[in-house]
């Protein structure tokens, strides 16, 4: 096996996440596996606390705030 | 044809010609000077400013702990400054990986504001990304406008 992992053969980057957001517009998030909103405000505003405010901003597409999906993209509120 | 009409018509004749050489030699009129015309200067090209790796982006979409160098598990994160832009401009991304030349993820955006704008994007992958060199290539409507790497490190 090759000490340079980039030689062994092309990579499935599939499984990458990722966005982009810009200013003018709400910041997103894109949940991954592991993810809680409490997780994700930790991540976002350095407070766990802050998880109902994002909550509030997805109330559309969130019923239950345990119960997020992988994938799903949320608003990050300022 | 008596004396008198011939006489006539010889007046009539070179009051014709004198009437025709007087205008061939009129002048033309000066026309009046054209205000001259000045042209206001071209927008100036929307460019990106500045483009930043980092562990994060705060709300105004700007680096925190900015650093070009990552841990596999690390969310990648890129906050990139563009300016001159109008509303609906489009912020590319594609982020390569260098190891194999691949394209790990492209992402666009089209800009909101008019002059300044912040933008962010990241990558990051569960079970980690490989190590090696990364580069991400920011075009500007279609444009590369600007490209920066860094490394991921076991």
């Amino acid at each position: 096996m090759s000490p340079f992992p980039g030689n062994d053969g092309p990579i499935d980057f599939s499984d990458v996440t990722g966005g982009g957001t810009t200013s003018g517009g709400p910041r997103t998030y894109v949940v991954k596996k592991g993810d809680s909103l409490s997780k994700i405000a930790k991540e976002m505003y350095g407070d766990v606390k802050l998880w109902k405010k994002i909550f509030e901003a997805n109330k559309a597409t969130i019923k239950n705030p345990d119960l997020i999906k992988v994938g799903q993209e949320l608003i990050i509120p300022d | 044809m008596n004396k008198r009409t011939m006489f006539s018509i010889g007046v009539i004749l070179l009051l014709a010609v004198v009437v025709g050489l007087v205008g061939c030699g009129k002048k033309e009129e000066p026309k009046p000077a054209q205000a001259p015309v000045v042209q206001a200067p071209p927008p100036p090209a929307p460019a990106v400013a500045s483009l930043t790796f980092a562990k994060g982006v705060d709300v105004n979409w700007t680096a925190v702990n900015p650093t070009a160098e990552f841990k596999g598990s690390d969310r990648i994160n890129a906050s990139i400054r563009t300016e001159n832009v109008v509303p609906g401009n489009q912020l590319l991304v594609r982020w390569l990986y260098l190891g194999t030349n691949q394209l790990v993820k492209a992402d666009s955006v089209a800009l909101k504001e008019a002059g300044l704008n912040n933008s962010a994007f990241y990558i990051e992958r569960a079970k980690g990304l490989p190590p090696g060199e990364y580069k991400l290539d920011a075009y500007l409507n279609g444009a590369l406008a600007k490209s920066a790497g860094f490394k991921v490190v076991k």
